[in-house]
């Protein structure tokens, strides 16, 4: 169908579902096909996952809790773009969809990968190092004190 | 392959669909009229669409006659319902007109314990005729009921009453028509 692989097409979709609707709305908009060339196959619907989790990483799995997400799908031409997105934010998952569908057009990729997704990338790294360092600064230090005997 | 959109209120229209296909069961061989259809992928009727969509869910095992690979597709996005080749283990079966009819006796006819788990049959079919064909009694008759149900296989019948001759073993029907669908429970005596 397409000739973008996998790790590619995740590459983008995290990008697009970790950035806030208003950086979406921003970048997409010079992007996006006028509203009656998309066929909506499923609107943005709402629903709960259970987001399962492993102690240590490597440990046991268990039930870490409920996450609330939201998912669309959209048909612009042949192309299907797909979107799950955590949170209840229907028109951010519908951009989300409309970029993964305009994404797979191997016409318009390198553009929107360079014009859109990499300026998402780089502001999702920075809010990251952002919040590492607050974390960091306020870093407790423990000691073990030896009784002496 | 192109997929295309299903029911435009997901919910709603399936609640919709459901509450008529219960009514349907509940008075067998009475035609009602569905109140919304999807869009149906091609070899697919909107009427049986409209079925499958309702029922068919991740816990349920759909079998399609071979060449609906679109509406397989179709089914699996908008349904998340498993679609088996091996009819003896398939939930629902449908059946689109002229199409070849499997051996009923051997669909899913439930257990003793469990006579629900069972299959469904969803049979496209020409058009129902109130003034000919067979008549029914039995649950859901205040009195005897008379159908005829146009573009069945030849030998539709007799195998219906072979796969449903251990009651409470058997299976269940839904006929579709255009707009109309018909309710045929196991538990619906058959003059034929």
């Amino acid at each position: 169908m397409s000739t973008i692989d996998i790790p590619t097409r995740q590459r983008w979709m995290r990008a697009l579902a970790l950035s806030p609707r208003a950086a979406l709305e921003s970048g997409l908009a010079p992007h996006l096909p006028p509203p009656d060339a998309c066929r909506w196959l499923r609107r943005p619907q709402t629903g709960l996952v259970m987001v399962e989790a492993r102690s240590g990483g490597s440990g046991a799995r268990f039930n870490l809790g409920e996450l609330s997400v939201t998912r669309a799908s959209v048909a612009v031409g042949e192309r299907v773009g797909h979107a799950w997105i955590g949170g209840g934010d229907a028109r951010h998952a519908e951009l989300a969809a409309l970029a993964d569908a305009l994404l797979q057009d191997d016409a318009r990729h390198a553009e929107l990968m360079a014009g859109v997704i990499a300026p998402l990338e780089d502001a999702i790294a920075a809010r990251r190092a952002s919040a590492s360092r607050a974390a960091a600064a306020s870093r407790v230090e423990f000691f073990t004190m030896v009784r002496g005997e | 392959m192109m997929l295309t959109a299903a029911f435009a209120q997901p919910v709603d229209d399936a609640q919709a669909t459901f509450r008529t296909l219960l009514s349907a069961l509940s008075e067998p061989l009475l035609p009602r009229a569905l109140p919304v259809f999807p869009d149906a992928p091609a070899g697919v009727s909107p009427a049986a669409a409209a079925l499958l969509l309702t029922l068919a869910d991740a816990d349920t095992a759909v079998w399609l006659p071979d060449g609906l690979a679109d509406a397989a597709a179709w089914l699996r996005f908008h349904a998340g319902c498993v679609l088996v080749s091996d009819i003896a283990v398939a939930d629902f079966v449908y059946l689109p007109q002229r199409s070849a009819l499997p051996d009923l006796p051997t669909l899913k006819r439930g257990s003793a314990d469990y006579p629900d788990r069972s299959a469904t049959l969803i049979v496209d079919v020409a058009g129902f005729d109130r003034a000919a064909g067979v008549t029914g009694s039995g649950p859901g008759f205040a009195a005897p009921r008379r159908l005829g149900i146009q573009g069945l296989a030849g030998d539709f019948w007799p195998q219906w009453t072979r796969a449903n001759c251990a009651f409470p073993l058997g299976i269940d029907a839904f006929f579709v028509a255009r707009d109309a669908v018909v309710g045929l429970p196991r538990t619906t005596r058959l003059e034929l």
